[in-house]
């Protein structure tokens, strides 16, 4: 084999490897190298390939490792973790042209699926890169054939060259297609796999577990539409689920809250200062939409639960915004299951807490068993006993609101809310803890609003006067995390962080600069790129005035028949560009003639000059003379022409053709 | 096998080639080329997995490599188009030997164009970089008679193999193909002249002449210094020149009758003995030399 194929062999399977690398199991990528240094020696000219048993037992490694990660051979990541693992399989045993040829197509294959993994900026690059590479491969195979002794490197920069122009006449198609072609709905469901790693909030909470979440600077989602038109930030819940059943260690969701919102109690509580926005989730495998509270669904692919927790019907992949639609604080008329609700809502593990019971007690008592007034009371209680809003609250035994409203008393939001919640419901207020977002900043361009992980937070809700009324006891520890939002908190107080210090606060500055900066520019590629859909094709033509259906196929076909028009120009340019000068003017001067008049293809210059001279008044004849002593004169001239001379014969050639227009007027 | 013959025969004439021709949009033909088809497929798998899963990068891919195949489809006919071909063959050749054709290119402005040419069972590749380029072809032929130059087709799948342009060159050239040359050896009685060239007896010196062989040059006198003259030798031959005739040769075949002609001729013209052909249908009468051997083949292979 061409050595210049096997390097471009190597360097797409190499990139696509690159590509993939972060998102393949770690045993995989090593096997994937192993292949890829063993094939960069055997596929010298002159060795033996490698042994059969070794394809197979390295292959079989390869899936086994898939299976112990993903536990499935099918599904998104691990399917593409298998198309890999083919196409590594095939490179080891090309051997024949066709072999190659397929395996640069394959790979073409597997650099698109990548997609799959993730769609960002730098995925798209490297499949840019290995898409180049395998083209490249696919014309060296090409070319190869007709040369005998190129070196190796010199001929693939040449054909890199060449192939990187010929994408570049292909690129304005591109384009056009990707603007204009119709973007059709799946046309058939797949399934897409629960995703295990995702970070954001889950579907449990125990304390410790949004302090964890809050550390992290990663954007969760964006809020896009009129930011100018949201409430102030102390009003900004980002409502994700309510968790009501409690087990003395962790809070989860009752099966009551996921039932369906009926959407006509939704559409009968109007609101009048509701307005319209699109939520765009960061990770598109998060299940939640984190709805401004309270918010309800525009599209029919998702939906509102009991508890105001907006889902999708259908898990997707698909990374669009939603468009949402916030209420403001309503309730829902129709409470199902009143009584059950009711129960959920006040239980609590008898056994455990026994002090924070007999607080509860007491504080009731003194507040005349009045529900209000006990709310303020124990937010009274809370404000006055030295509690300290932090990061790291530290671990905490078997009996947690014990331990930690007697003894710790540092604790995150979800150790205020739990507690909060629990001293509720040891004097039989119904309440549940609510989690979700608080907060958020606005994104650099000002038209966008960014909620990142470490805005994660978790208030309450208390049922008083039949309705769920929201409260956060954070509020009372640590007004400022509420009013002026976590990042701000971080910056002014690092005391927030606890033990971690400084040291962590001074990486965390800068880090999250840059992640401002990289997050909005993944967003631009996401909104602009990724998420460019049907909705903003139509956008697109409606701004061109156009709102037929069929709008977009007329688009393509005239922006493409527009492109080749101006292919043809360029090569008509190219054409003229190559004749001389000369050529040209004369050209210019022979075209508007009438047929007879024009230089006959066996003509010499000075014959056809004689020939129109005899067309034009005698005294003139002198013109067409000194037309033809300069043409011969530029023609056979030794240096280059100079332009004066040009000028002075485009003139001459003006006269000529006045002269001509001028007898023929006068004969008629 | 109607349709095959129908699909020849309007090839045939549409793609008549007349000694010299350019190559213009009606020539060339385009269309997708074996490993085009897995392209294909690789387009239409991206395009659905681009919708299902509602992924724009892999439906951009998609439009990419869509793209691509598009503008291959231009690149790969301008590697025919323009070019300007012109054919020379050779008129008469001889059983068993090869017959040549030589095709000459040019390109108004100098272009990398890699060609392939498929005539018969044979595949050449020709890498065109120069305005003026010439390639010979060549021919077994194993049979006397005419021999009709097969149609040439003429073929580029640059830059990526995955579109064909190509163009057929159906040839009106044919050659005379003369048959193999054989002896007779039992039978010698026509070969008489054998003998005699050294019979050739020296009648005088005249001065050198453009085109007198080399051979006949007096090089005793060169060396004296009294300049290039030649030796004219008294021609035995021209009282008693060979005359072969087809009914006299020992052979009751037609083909073999001929192959013995040929071997007689061949003779001849080794020897530089004059000689006249007798055929049912035609005569030569009696010369020596390259264009008499010419003559004497082609009436050979037309007999």
């Amino acid at each position: 084999m061409n050595s210049s194929i096997r390097i471009s062999i190597l360097s797409s399977l190499g990139l696509l490897l690159l590509a993939q690398l972060i998102y393949l199991p770690v045993l995989l990528s090593i096997i994937f190298i192993i292949i890829l240094i063993s094939l960069y020696f055997s596929l010298q000219p002159g060795r033996q390939p490698i042994a059969k048993y070794w394809t197979f037992s390295l292959i079989a490694l390869a899936l086994l490792s898939i299976y112990l990660q993903y536990r499935a051979f099918i599904g998104v990541e691990a399917g593409v973790a298998v198309l890999s693992t083919f196409l590594f399989a095939k490179a080891l045993e090309t051997r024949t042209r066709r072999d190659v040829i397929i395996l640069f197509n394959f790979a073409l294959f597997v650099s698109a699926s990548s997609f799959l993994f993730s769609q960002s900026i730098w995925m798209a690059f490297m499949v840019i890169l290995s898409l180049l590479s395998c083209l490249i491969g696919l014309y060296r195979l090409q070319t190869s054939e007709f040369e005998y002794q190129a070196s190796a490197v010199q001929a693939l920069k040449r054909d890199a060259r060449h192939v990187g122009r010929f994408v570049l006449y292909a690129l304005p198609f591109f384009v056009l297609l990707f603007m204009f072609f119709p973007r059709l709905p799946p046309l058939w469901h797949i399934p897409i796999p629960e995703n295990k790693g995702i970070t954001g909030i889950s579907d449990s909470m125990s304390p410790g577990d949004i302090a964890e979440l809050s550390q992290s600077s990663a954007l969760a989602f964006r809020i896009i539409g009129d930011v100018q038109q949201l409430p102030p930030r102390h009003e900004l819940y980002w409502r994700a689920m309510v968790l009501d059943e409690y087990d003395g260690q962790r809070w989860r969701s009752s099966f009551v809250n996921q039932q369906p919102l009926m959407r006509s109690d939704v559409l009968q509580s109007a609101h009048a200062r509701s307005f319209d926005y699109q939520y765009l989730a960061a990770d598109p495998s998060v299940r939640w939409v984190m709805g401004l509270e309270k918010s309800v669904p525009l599209e029919h692919r998702y939906y509102s639960q009991q508890d105001w927790g907006i889902v999708p019907r259908r898990l997707t992949q698909r990374v669009e915004p939603i468009p949402l639609r916030w209420i403001g604080d309503i309730q829902a008329q129709t409470v199902s299951n009143a009584h059950l609700n009711l129960r959920i809502n006040t239980q609590f593990p008898v056994q455990q807490d026994l002090q924070a019971q007999q607080l509860a007690q007491r504080l009731f008592l003194h507040s005349g068993q009045d529900p209000e007034r006990y709310v303020q009371q124990v937010l009274r209680w809370y404000r006055e006993n030295g509690f300290v809003y932090t990061l790291t609250p530290g671990r905490l035994g078997q009996h947690r609101v014990d331990e930690f409203l007697f003894q710790s008393r540092q604790g995150f939001c979800e150790h205020y809310a739990s507690s909060f919640v629990m001293l509720m419901r040891y004097v039989g207020i119904p309440a549940r803890v609510v989690t979700g977002y608080q907060g958020g900043e606005l994104a650099p361009d000002g038209k966008s609003w960014e909620v990142r992980q470490l805005d994660a937070h978790a208030w309450t809700e208390v049922l008083l006067n039949g309705k769920w009324q929201r409260f956060d006891p954070t509020a009372m520890i640590s007004p400022q995390r509420v009013e002026q939002g976590m990042q701000n908190l971080i910056a002014e107080d690092q005391a927030v962080l606890g033990e971690r210090g400084s040291g962590w606060y001074r990486h965390y500055h800068l880090m999250n600069k840059l992640r401002i900066w990289s997050d909005y520019a993944s967003y631009q590629w996401q909104s602009k790129v990724v998420g460019y859909n049907a909705e903003s094709q139509r956008g697109w033509l409606a701004k061109l005035g156009l709102h037929s259906s069929y709008a977009n196929i007329l688009m393509l076909v005239l922006t493409i028949l527009g492109l080749l028009g101006l292919y043809v120009a360029w090569l008509y340019y190219q054409h003229l560009r190559r004749q001389p000068k000369l050529t040209r003017l004369v050209q210019a001067f022979s075209i508007p003639l009438p047929p007879e008049l024009q230089k006959q293809p066996a003509e010499t210059f000075n014959m056809w000059m004689s020939r129109l001279a005899t067309q034009a008044e005698s005294q003139q004849h002198h013109v067409f003379k000194q037309t033809v002593l300069l043409y011969e004169q530029m023609q056979y001239a030794s240096e280059q022409i100079a332009e004066a001379d040009l000028k002075k014969f485009k003139a001459l050639l003006n006269s000529c053709a006045s002269e001509l227009k001028n007898h023929r007027k006068g004969l008629s | 096998m109607l349709g095959q013959n129908f699909w020849r025969h309007w090839l045939e004439k549409r793609f008549q080639f007349q000694q010299k021709k350019r190559l213009t949009q009606k020539d060339v033909l385009v269309f997708i080329y074996q490993q085009g088809y897995l392209y294909l497929v690789l387009i239409l798998i991206t395009f659905v997995a681009g919708i299902n899963y509602a992924n724009n990068l892999i439906l951009g891919f998609c439009f990419l490599i869509s793209a691509i195949l598009c503008i291959s489809f231009y690149l790969t006919f301008k590697q025919l188009h323009g070019l300007q071909l012109e054919v020379v063959a050779q008129q008469v050749g001889q059983a068993g030997e090869n017959v040549q054709l030589q095709l000459f290119f040019q390109q108004d402005t100098p272009q990398l164009r890699y060609l392939w040419i498929q005539v018969d069972q044979q595949l050449h590749k020709l890498a065109l970089s120069e305005a003026k380029q010439q390639y010979s072809l060549a021919f077994y032929t194993a049979q006397r008679g005419k021999f009709h130059y097969p149609a040439i087709q003429l073929y580029s799948v640059y830059p990526f193999g995955l579109v064909r342009a190509w163009t057929y060159l159906y040839l009106n050239d044919f050659a005379w193909i003369a048959p193999k040359a054989a002896q007779h050896t039992t039978e010698n009685k026509h070969n008489r002249h054998n003998e005699e060239p050294d019979l050739d007896e020296f009648r005088e010196l005249r001065s050198y002449q453009l085109g007198d062989s080399l051979q006949a040059v007096s090089w005793k006198q060169v060396a004296r210094g009294q300049g290039l003259y030649v030796k004219v030798f008294e021609q035995y031959q021209n009282q008693q020149q060979l005359e072969i005739d087809y009914a006299q040769m020992p052979s009751t075949s037609h083909e073999e009758k001929l192959s013995l002609m040929m071997g007689l001729v061949e003779q001849c013209e080794q020897q530089q003995c004059a000689y006249a052909l007798y055929l049912p249908q035609a005569e030569l009468p009696a010369a020596c030399g390259e264009q008499q051997l010419q003559q004497a083949k082609q009436l050979l292979a037309q007999a």
